[in-house]
């Protein structure tokens, strides 16, 4: 494997944007004038961007590999060729020199690993969007050791920065839809490069959830873990997308779905604090089919008003409640401005009714079939007929920062679910009007 | 109170010149102020060094040999490939520089702008063994007639601009200085992969070889 690629000056980094821009631009002369000889659809030409996208992003790493395994788990949102290409991110990027992680391991805890580890793998056995891991094994335990990119937290605000365009031009976002949303993931990617801030988060989950059935938790060893390194238990097994590609059994696939459904119903509904990174990479599916969760990089932590306002909405579809208490509902969760015209309002309230009753209906089945495409299909076709709703593109940038983190977790969970193909049991409506009504 | 050394060696020199540096902010013009500084005759100097600048080279040399001094003792060394090797001795080098960090950069601003004295610092350090830019494969025969190894320098060279860019690093914990490294030792090692062209002097023999019997 070649070795790492990671662009360091700003102007390098931009250059690497740039660069993709014109490759896209390439893309589109080559399509059009194939599309003239009529040997080129527009699959060709999506693949062919995505492709050069997900290079110039994978060689920056950070931040936009951040982005671009946020984007990958929008299988409803993005084309089929982006999401393609996209999902790379989640374990395909080219690794740190030997030496490098020597050093780095050398700095944090002043000995080789050599010296540590009775057996230390010298090439990564995983690579991920800001660090890679490592195999060691002290005393005939195997542990996981994750090393941080050089320069990953520098870079995070100049590459968000200089996302910004590429997303709006390329992927067709709108400015004003991300920017104001830009600042909380900045905060949150920032976080993520603090591996000290990982391991508190991680404890205080895996304490909180010790009595959760199925769950497999790493546990951490401190005196080798820094803000650089974190040093965890290995947890045997093999990765969920691996997982479903061997074709699991019906019986093995609710089983996990389950053990995932609860995992997170317990994080929202009693923690407050979630897990907010649900990809197929940050989970590991053991010998006896157990969920192991790897990853605790991303966390969030969700506002009380926040939640309970939410929580309002996604009963939509159980209780009927009237078009006025909706509606301010939709002002506390900031989709509702105090200077929108009444007709606006109107457009707000029926994009939610619908939408809401959508996504909500898991909660009001004891039995829930993920793996229904049908279900997966209405939520895209709506969020289609939304994103052509010209009455919507008029309307300014709205919404409360927490959605992004909130939103990428229920949408990660459900769409892990999917991939899962699971039937499980989520009756949880209850649950959720309980603390709702807190 | 301390007793007064008997006599200055050549660590003592480049000692008391990275002192002077601090203390002064500036580099040393004469020998004669370092001896004056020092307390020392210029016959206990000369004992060390014929010039100044020679102890100037000898001072960064010996970031470089100590560096090498070390790979040396690190068993796990031989079994890198050439590239980590280059790695390898680039990171211990700038772990070495960092406790000189001051001194370097101050040394730096004042004498490895001067493209003389760089000169003479390559053909310095041309001298010490250098395991990983052993050149294999096809050269060049004017190569091995000159006895030159372009390699050799152009690590040598990738080593300075390491420096270079470690002292200007502003970013926190220097962490730029390592993507840096990554960086240009992958580009070098990629420019000066000659397997190409191997092949292609390879084919050409082969060919040159049958043209008796296949081609005519």
């Amino acid at each position: 494997m070649s070795q790492d690629k990671i662009a360091i000056s700003k102007i390098g980094r931009a250059g690497k944007l740039v660069n993709a821009g014109a490759k896209v631009g390439a893309n589109y002369m080559k399509h059009y004038t194939k599309r003239l000889l009529n040997k080129s659809s527009k699959n060709d030409l999506e693949e062919d961007n995505a492709k050069d996208i997900y290079k110039a992003f994978s060689e920056l790493k950070g931040g936009p590999l951040k982005v671009a395994q946020m984007l990958s788990m929008g299988d409803q949102i993005l084309p089929k060729a982006y999401i393609n290409q996209f999902s790379k991110a989640q374990n395909q990027v080219d690794p740190l020199s030997y030496p490098l992680v020597r050093k780095i391991i050398r700095k944090a805890f002043g000995q080789n690993p050599e010296s540590i580890f009775d057996d230390f793998s010298r090439d990564a056995v995983n690579a991920a969007s800001i660090g890679q891991v490592h195999q060691g094994k002290i005393d005939g335990v195997k542990y996981a050791v994750k090393i941080q990119y050089p320069g990953v937290a520098d870079s995070l605000k100049s590459d968000l920065r200089l996302i910004t365009p590429v997303a709006t031009r390329l992927l067709g976002f709108k400015k004003q839809d991300i920017a104001p949303y830009l600042e909380e993931v900045e905060r949150k990617l920032l976080e993520e490069t603090d591996y000290n801030q990982e391991l508190r988060s991680a404890e205080f989950m895996i304490d909180a959830c010790k009595d959760l059935q199925g769950l497999v938790f790493p546990t951490f060893r401190k005196e080798l873990s820094s803000e650089r390194v974190i040093t965890m238990s290995w947890i045997d097994g093999v990765s969920l997308t691996d997982w479903i590609a061997g074709n699991p059994s019906q019986e093995a696939r609710n089983e996990i779905g389950q053990y995932l459904w609860d995992f997170y119903q317990f994080q929202i509904h009693q923690l407050l604090f979630i897990h907010a990174d649900p990809h197929p990479g940050n989970f590991i599916i053991t010998k006896d089919n157990k969920l192991g969760v790897i990853d605790f990089g991303c966390v969030k932590e969700i506002p009380l008003d926040f939640y309970k306002s939410y929580s309002k909405l996604m009963l939509l579809g159980k209780n009927e409640i009237k078009s006025q208490e909706l509606q301010f509902i939709l002002e506390e969760l900031e989709m509702l401005n105090l200077s929108d015209t009444q007709e606006e309002k109107d457009i707000i309230e029926g994009i939610f009714n619908k939408m809401f009753r959508l996504v909500g209906e898991p909660f009001f089945n004891d039995i829930f079939d993920f793996g229904n495409d049908e279900y997966f299909k209405s939520i895209f076709e709506q969020g289609e007929s939304l994103s052509k709703n010209k009455e919507i593109r008029g309307l300014s940038a709205r919404g409360s920062r927490h959605f992004i983190y909130f939103n990428r977790t229920y949408f990660g969970l459900y769409q892990l679910l999917n991939k899962i193909g699971a039937k499980i049991n989520t009756g949880n409506a209850a649950m959720v009007e309980n603390y709702s009504l807190v | 109170m301390a007793r007064k050394k008997i006599t200055f060696n050549a660590e003592d020199w480049a000692k008391a010149y990275k002192n002077y540096l601090l203390q002064h902010g500036d580099i040393l013009k004469e020998v004669k102020t370092l001896l004056h500084f020092t307390e020392r005759p210029f016959v206990e100097f000369r004992k060390s060094f014929e010039t100044l600048e020679e102890l100037e080279l000898t001072i960064v040399a010996a970031y470089f040999k100590k560096a090498l001094k070390e790979l040396e003792k690190d068993e796990s060394f031989s079994s890198h490939s050439p590239k980590e090797q280059h790695l390898a001795f680039l990171y211990l080098l700038i772990e070495l520089i960092t406790e000189d960090e001051i001194f370097l950069t101050s040394f730096y601003k004042a004498k490895m702008k001067d493209s003389s004295f760089m000169i003479k610092l390559q053909k310095e350090l041309k001298h010490h063994e250098i395991s990983w830019a052993e050149m294999s494969g096809w050269r060049p025969d004017f190569v091995d007639k000159l006895n030159i190894n372009p390699k050799k320098s152009i690590l040598i060279n990738h080593a300075f601009t390491c420096i270079v860019f470690f002292l200007k690093d502003k970013s926190s914990e220097k962490v730029d200085s390592d993507a840096y490294i990554e960086k240009t030792t992958d580009l070098l090692y990629k420019l000066t992969d000659t397997s190409t062209i191997n092949s292609i002097v390879d084919l050409g023999r082969f060919m040159y070889s049958r043209k008796q019997t296949a081609f005519s």
